[in-house]
């Protein structure tokens, strides 16, 4: 039921952010940030002496900015490597596994984020893991500054195969 | 203190016809013609993992529970057939999944090297088929590795006391198909008649792979099929011959050193025959 939920929030997300095009489900691909979101409004200031310059601020289309990045480590002698980041792209957030992400090939693993390093306490599972390496998405209803750990967890053995601390 | 003639007799055939090995490996052949079949059932619950890096972590209970066939028949004098397991296994983890079916199976040969006294030295190689299915449980519970193995062992034995003590040791070299790490394997094995018809025991065994760098392929991680998987087996065991050429086998094994694999005690029973 959870995972039918994401990928319909995965759906509406990357629908808004191809304009209703036919990549439904798909991550949006990453393009470079252009810094911080600038308000799309134009404003001109009243018939006066000219002093100052009209302040004007440009419409450009928002890109993704990464909020917090983690760079996996092995654990429990299993491999897991690669980079991940939280990110917000028009409003919405999700964590992405970046090009280099690799898992030891194993099944139920799930992608969550966690409070410790071995995902003993609080936790926030974002669903099970696409694939065993390369880029995927994962969305998040917000920014989950709770968690510092992003997790690769084996629901079989209820242990971390990998984890990096979100900085 | 004189023995009797009907306990030298049991005697006499416990050498002559079990060999000083009644256990299924050992360097001892069966004699051309002969026949030495068990059936097993064996069964460990445990919520011990030994992870790939060699640290023991606490899981859901693990439950494993087995059926197999082990037999060897004397082709000649120096050349013995054998089918090292046929088996059947079931494995669940709590609150995961079970999964059930038949294991990969082991046949090969044993080569008779030579006899020198007391002293018996044979060579063994064994193929090991694809015929589990290493898909079962999510890929967690497989009952099989899914690819083909095989393993090569030599080993001298002798005994002493008439037979009534014998001891044998072997080495070999475990070969794994795919990506799973080769592996050397040992074990050896003391075995003492208490009586004619009642022998006591001890194994060790294991194996350990040449390459310890974490695995890639977790597949199977608590089954012991995966990749880099380590231990080594202490079994003390005691044997009953019933009559008839049949017996019993108990043992009791538990494990230390190992990775990859869910440990704890397991209880193995084996109803065996000879003829």
């Amino acid at each position: 039921m959870r995972f039918e939920t994401m990928a319909l929030v995965g759906f509406g997300w990357a629908a808004l952010a191809t304009g209703c095009g036919d990549s439904g489900g798909v991550p949006t691909p990453f393009q470079p940030s252009p810094g911080p979101v600038a308000n799309t409004t134009t404003t001109t200031s009243a018939p006066a002496p000219p002093p100052s310059p009209p302040t004007t601020t440009t419409s450009v289309p928002s890109g993704p900015r990464t909020l917090r990045r983690a760079t996996f480590v092995n654990a429990n002698g299993y491999v897991t490597e690669g980079t991940a980041r939280i990110q917000m792209e028009d409003g919405v957030y999700s964590l992405e596994l970046d090009s280099d992400f690799r898992t030891s090939n194993s099944a139920a693993l799930d992608v969550r984020l966690c409070t410790n390093a071995n995902c003993t306490g609080d936790h926030l599972s974002l669903g099970a893991l696409q694939r065993f390496g390369g880029r995927q998405s994962y969305p998040l209803d917000n920014a989950a500054n709770a968690y510092g750990f992003v997790t690769i967890y084996c629901l079989a053995v209820r242990l971390p195969f990998g984890y990096g601390r979100l900085q | 203190m004189k023995r009797s003639l009907g306990a030298r007799a049991l005697w006499a055939v416990v050498v002559l016809v079990g060999g000083s090995s009644p256990s299924e490996a050992g360097p001892w052949a069966v004699g051309k013609g002969r026949l030495y079949a068990n059936f097993a059932f064996e069964t460990l619950s445990t919520t011990r993992l030994a992870t790939p890096d060699g640290n023991i972590q606490t899981i859901p209970e693990l439950g494993l529970r087995q059926f197999g066939f082990y037999g060897v028949f004397g082709l000649s004098d120096r050349l013995t057939l054998i089918v090292d397991r046929v088996g059947y296994r079931r494995t669940e983890i709590e609150a995961f999944d079970a999964a059930a079916g038949v294991e990969d199976t082991r046949f090969g040969l044993q080569w008779q090297l030579g006899r020198k006294g007391a002293w018996e030295l044979a060579a063994r190689g064994i193929f090991q088929a694809p015929t589990g299915d290493e898909t079962k449980g999510l890929g967690v519970l497989p009952t099989g590795s899914g690819v083909w193995e095989g393993e090569a062992r030599v080993g001298g034995g002798r005994s002493w006391r008439e037979g009534r003590l014998y001891g044998y040791a072997e080495i070999g070299h475990q070969f794994r198909g795919g990506a799973l790490r080769d592996a050397f394997s040992y074990e050896t094995q003391l075995g003492y008649w208490l009586h004619p018809r009642l022998l006591v025991g001890a194994t060790l065994r294991g194996v350990q792979p040449y390459r310890s760098e974490p695995a890639d392929d977790a597949i199977g991680s608590p089954s012991g099929l995966g990749d880099g998987v380590t231990y080594a087996v202490y079994a003390p065991m005691a044997i009953v011959k019933l009559g008839g050429g049949t017996g019993i086998q108990v043992e009791i094994e538990d494990a230390f050193n190992e990775t990859n694999l869910a440990t704890g005690v397991k209880f193995r029973i084996k109803f065996f025959l000879e003829r």
